[in-house]
């Protein structure tokens, strides 16, 4: 299910891609997105059915505990990247709607002397990805510290990862949001277009 | 930051987790039912301008799934959340993968037009540009 659903996300993020190259570019290929992609998902896919076992011959995945922490993180790592694919893909969304606005609004010849990288969001993407993986990274690594130092048992860990996954929903429905009204931004645009 | 997620890892139980997982489950499936519900807007003005009919089985399973998402509030267990869950955003996802993939040109070809259209009405510009010449 984890790899299915970041399967769809990226689907989604696909088609996003599509649409905010043909609109700026004229085109839609994107062959080097794509390779990349289905490389990520195949490391994704043994880092979830085969990675216990590589991990195992690293480090000690016998104990119960061990165990339970290296679960809890694959399955907090997915719910962390679906949530940078909703995020991506919410600024392929402002993208889209401002490129949309420009050319309905006729700002095009205005907006020229505006650098491109400032206009179309371009920074937003590492930066999101850059914060989503220090967050988990941070939430992981404090989790494994609170194992080693405060003795963290395994229930803990459960409840601790649980919290971890619903902070991971807000960012998600903030996102989900975002985009909905996006959407109903750029239906409203169209159609006051289709009006003229 | 230690002794917070230590009184998190006492209190925040499975039953705390379920109840605000029902709450969130329902505020962003209805963000996607928003979100499909749009996109197929957008898709019945692109379908209106090329003379054809609307849009009307996407819209019944859409609206399928808008009765399945106060039934969020009835599963005891994670799995049983996750199972009805799947359903209802499966449907909505097959909705949109549907409609992207049959649609899509027809979006292109739209909005094509209007860009055409709209940079015609700027004097001095050049309808063949592509908007990256532009920008």
């Amino acid at each position: 299910m984890a790899v299915f659903w970041t399967l769809a996300e990226g689907i989604i993020l696909v088609f996003m891609r599509w649409g905010f190259l043909f609109l700026k570019k004229g085109q839609e290929r994107q062959n080097g997105f794509l390779i990349s992609f289905a490389i990520l998902l195949a490391l994704l896919t043994s880092l979830f059915f085969w990675g216990e076992n590589a991990f195992g011959k690293i480090i000690d995945l016998e104990k119960g505990l061990h165990l339970s922490a290296y679960r809890w993180a694959i399955w907090n790592f997915f719910c962390s990247l679906w949530v940078i694919l909703e995020g991506v893909i919410m600024i392929y969304g402002f993208r889209i709607y401002k490129i949309l606005k420009s050319i309905f609004k006729n700002e095009i010849p205005k907006k020229a002397k505006v650098p491109v990288k400032r206009t179309d969001f371009a920074w937003g993407i590492p930066l999101l990805v850059l914060f989503f993986l220090l967050f988990y990274s941070f939430f992981e690594c404090t989790v494994l510290s609170m194992i080693i130092k405060h003795g963290m048992d395994a229930k803990n860990l459960h409840n601790v990862s649980l919290f971890y996954i619903r902070i991971c929903g807000l960012f998600w429905i903030f996102f989900e949001w975002v985009i909905a009204l996006l959407t109903i931004k750029i239906y409203v645009l169209l159609k006051s277009e289709r009006g003229v | 930051m230690d002794s917070l997620l230590l009184w998190i890892g006492t209190y925040f139980t499975e039953e705390t987790y379920m109840f605000y997982t029902k709450i969130q489950g329902m505020i962003w499936s209805l963000a996607d039912f928003l979100l499909i519900f749009f996109i197929l807007k957008i898709i019945d003005l692109v379908r209106a301008n090329e003379g054809k009919g609307k849009i009307f089985f996407r819209y019944l399973f859409l609206w399928s799934s808008a009765v399945l998402t106060p039934l969020l509030i009835l599963p005891q267990t994670k799995n049983g959340f996750f199972l009805l869950e799947s359903i209802i955003c499966g449907i909505q996802f097959s909705i949109l993968v549907y409609t992207v993939m049959v649609e899509r040109k027809r979006v292109f070809n739209f909005t094509h037009g209007m860009m055409i259209r709209n940079r015609r009405s700027i004097s001095g510009s050049n309808p063949s540009e592509t908007l990256e010449t532009l920008m």
